[in-house]
């Protein structure tokens, strides 16, 4: 069961499937949200697709497209495309196994490419109302579903509930915020940012584990002693203390790069559950005979950690990694709920969720803590469950790998 | 313990340390000093926390200052004072102990119920979800922990706080800040007790919801494993019947793993007692802590990573008491 599950992860989705519904429901979730992110400025933008103005054609959507949206596109559907490929090759046996493993890292570090560009080039603010511009005559235009911008703030429509208001795509459906921006294509917007925290700082830990886990585990001895203290010591700090410390002390001048600091720090707090995983596979791994076979044989150090115990070792870092996208998202939110994280005008679900109690008047905006909520909680559970999922597939005992 | 006390103070000094932004600079980010009046104030700060000092010194000179001393001169002899004060507070001039003695009995008030609540209701739930393994009351309860430990503990407070505190469905049910009214004090006794607990419901609630879904699926980890072991099956073969089985054998045996996880509940409840103090508006340790961020108060920083060490130390520590004293077969020598 291991080797079918460490090489074909789809081996795998299928295992979950059969063994657990509720994780596959979770799954769809994450792949809507996932999509939701990704086609965000296709769904929720204010500028049309086409604009047809007196006989001149312009395309204000794709004009205003960055790098970062072109790279998260070309990452997704080279993605698919390998995926479908290497599938079809695979059958009849003509890719490599290496190559396809190649081709994977290249989508996927296409797509953290993109995400960590996500908040460094900010789309150039545009104020036309070109659905007023649409609306009159000889002009006409394709516009997305929700005629919304994220960030431009409109102060005559603040603070309206949501509901129906007569024009289809100019509604507020889920109502509008302090500053008038709509809150519909700020949660689609937001999933972007907490996405690309969650994928992004949960890499960096995983690197950092998999890497101290390895070392502690095949040379054991003063190394894994050593190892094994600084861990403590990590895990001794509260990892929210420590986040409010570097997010508090980062100057208002660099503030774009909060979402950075963020990712790193993150990153760099949650590596101990995964390196104490690898550590303990590698301790259980190294006794084995093949290992001893390697080593007889004369094979390189690198060869036997790398190709030898890591891809055996690496399954209980599955779990963990669902389990830690979930928390860096959770930190995220309550960061940006505090006032700490991303900073407005960029949209965050903790940022929106902190603005439904108004501190001067005290009144609930429900429609500011409801589906901020919704969407928070959708995201975490499903990776959560997902996490649970895997972990009762490859029937381990993690014991409190939980948090 | 004593290693991880110092790995602790030195990562949070080093980031301390090299993060941007001094003590003081937040009065001419103002705007009402000249360029040379910034210098000389930045100056002057730097100087008098002794920060234009090398690195090791500043960090062995905080050491030294968790105690300040102080030679009292009297007419048969000089003694000399110790005083443990933990450093002084740059924005209150007051000394960290002093502040502590008034705040960290309000956190431990909101942590020790909230654990306690914690134990009271995980341990029936993940014993009711073991016995029904795999049945529906198991299924729908195992979903519904694994939502609870996904809802973090902002949007509980948030929607709490929105429903119950602010009259949007038409009654105040609940106070939204605070421990206590207004001339709580003057009230008898009993009314005091019952204002206190009235304001303690919410925040005790939002901190021990995600605890309590953890410890309960670890409890209904620990009776399975027990479930399946050998002396179940033999106390089945004599023919004890199912409660009693339960009752006798199996509960007293997983509930040993759940001490320890005390140990693992007490940075969770101190990380959550920053959100939940900052939310209700509560002079706890959390809010103190978060304050003493905003204002870049080097010695309060440190001084409360150090209190989380070794209030995490301490924790461990009673865990490992707690499991020696619960299982005759450990034994420390």
């Amino acid at each position: 069961m291991y080797n079918s599950i460490g090489k074909n992860p789809i081996a795998l989705l299928k295992l979950i499937y059969q063994r657990n519904n509720f994780a596959a429901i979770s799954l769809g979730i994450l792949c809507v949200f996932s999509l939701l992110a990704i086609f965000a400025p296709f769904i929720a933008n204010h500028r049309p697709y086409v604009l047809v103005r007196q006989n001149s054609i312009e395309f204000p959507l794709f004009n205003m497209l960055r790098l970062s949206d072109w790279i998260l596109f070309i990452g997704f559907f080279l993605g698919l495309l390998t995926f479908w490929f290497c599938r079809s090759m695979q059958r009849k046996a003509k890719c490599s196994k290496r190559a396809t493993l190649y081709i994977y890292l290249g989508a996927v570090l296409l797509t953290f490419t993109a995400s960590l560009l996500i908040t460094l080039d900010r789309p150039t603010l545009d104020t036309t109302d070109y659905y007023a511009l649409s609306q009159s005559r000889d002009n006409w235009a394709i516009f997305a579903p929700l005629v919304h911008d994220p960030v431009t703030a409109n102060i005559a429509e603040r603070l309206k509930e949501p509901g129906w208001q007569g024009d289809l795509s100019t509604t507020n459906w889920l109502g509008t915020d302090g500053a008038g921006a709509d809150v519909c294509t700020r949660l689609i917007h937001a999933s972007r940012i907490a996405l690309s925290i969650g994928l992004i700082s949960t890499s960096i830990a995983l690197l950092l584990g998999v890497c101290v886990g390895s070392v502690m585990g095949y040379f054991g001895a003063w190394i894994d002693t050593l190892g094994m203290r600084i861990i403590e010591i990590f895990m001794a700090i509260p990892r929210l203390f420590l986040l409010l410390l570097v997010m508090a002390f980062i100057p208002p001048q660099f503030s774009s790069y909060t979402i950075y600091a963020m990712m790193i720090v993150i990153g760099l707090t949650s590596w101990m559950n995964c390196a104490r995983f690898v550590r303990a596979e590698f301790l259980k791994l190294r006794e084995l005979d093949y290992i001893c076979a390697a080593k007889a044989v004369g094979l390189p150090r690198r060869s036997i950690i790398f190709y030898h115990l890591l891809p055996n070792g690496i399954t209980p870092v599955l779990v963990d990694a669902s389990f830690s996208i979930a928390a860096a998202i959770l930190l995220e939110t309550s960061l940006s709920f505090l006032g700490f994280g991303i900073k407005p005008p960029d949209p965050s679900w903790g940022q929106m969720l902190a603005e439904a109690i108004d501190p001067s008047t005290g009144v609930f905006h429900w429609w500011l803590a409801f589906f901020p909520g919704v969407m928070i909680f959708l995201t975490v559970f499903s990776l959560n469950c997902i996490g649970d999922a895997l972990r009762d597939v490859l029937d381990s005992r993690f014991g409190d790998a939980a948090r | 313990m004593f290693p991880t006390w110092i790995g602790i103070t030195l990562i949070v000094f080093m980031i301390v340390r090299f993060a941007p932004g001094r003590p003081g600079s937040e009065s001419f980010e103002a705007g009402y000093l000249s360029a040379d009046g910034q210098a000389a104030s930045l100056s002057y700060y730097q100087r008098k926390l002794g920060l234009d000092q090398p690195l090791y010194k500043q960090y062995f000179s905080w050491w030294r200052s968790l105690f300040s001393t102080e030679i009292v001169a009297s007419e048969e002899h000089q003694t000399r004072t110790f005083e443990f004060t933990l450093g002084y507070s740059l924005t209150s001039r007051s000394s960290v102990v002093s502040e502590l003695k008034r705040r960290l009995p309000i956190t431990l008030l909101i942590s020790t119920l909230s654990i306690i609540l914690i134990y009271i209701i995980a341990i029936p739930t993940g014993l009711l979800m073991a016995v029904t393994r795999g049945r529906r009351f198991d299924i729908g309860s195992n979903t519904l922990l694994l939502a609870l430990w996904s809802v973090p503990i902002v949007l509980v407070a948030t929607l709490l706080i929105g429903y119950t505190t602010t009259g949007s469905l038409g009654v105040q049910w609940f106070p939204n800040n605070g421990l206590s009214s207004i001339g709580a004090e003057r009230l008898p006794f009993f009314a005091w007790l019952a204002d206190r607990a009235w304001h303690l419901i919410l925040p005790v609630v939002c901190i021990s919801l995600g605890g309590f879904a953890y410890l309960a699926k670890q409890t209904r980890a620990s009776v399975l494993e027990n479930l399946s072991m050998d002396y179940v099956r033999t106390a089945k073969a004599k023919g004890v019947s199912g409660i009693n089985i339960i009752k006798h054998h199996v509960f007293r045996n997983s509930l040993l793993p759940l001490i320890t996880i005390f140990a693992t509940l007490l940075p969770f409840m101190l990380a959550g007692s920053v959100i939940v103090e900052k939310i209700f508006n509560i002079e706890g340790m959390g809010l103190f802590t978060f304050r003493a961020v905003m204002n870049r108060d080097y010695d309060v920083v440190q001084a409360m990573a150090l209190i989380a060490g070794v209030l995490n130390s301490f924790g461990l520590l009673v865990a490992d008491i707690a499991y020696a004293a619960a299982d005759p077969r450990i034994k420390y020598r």
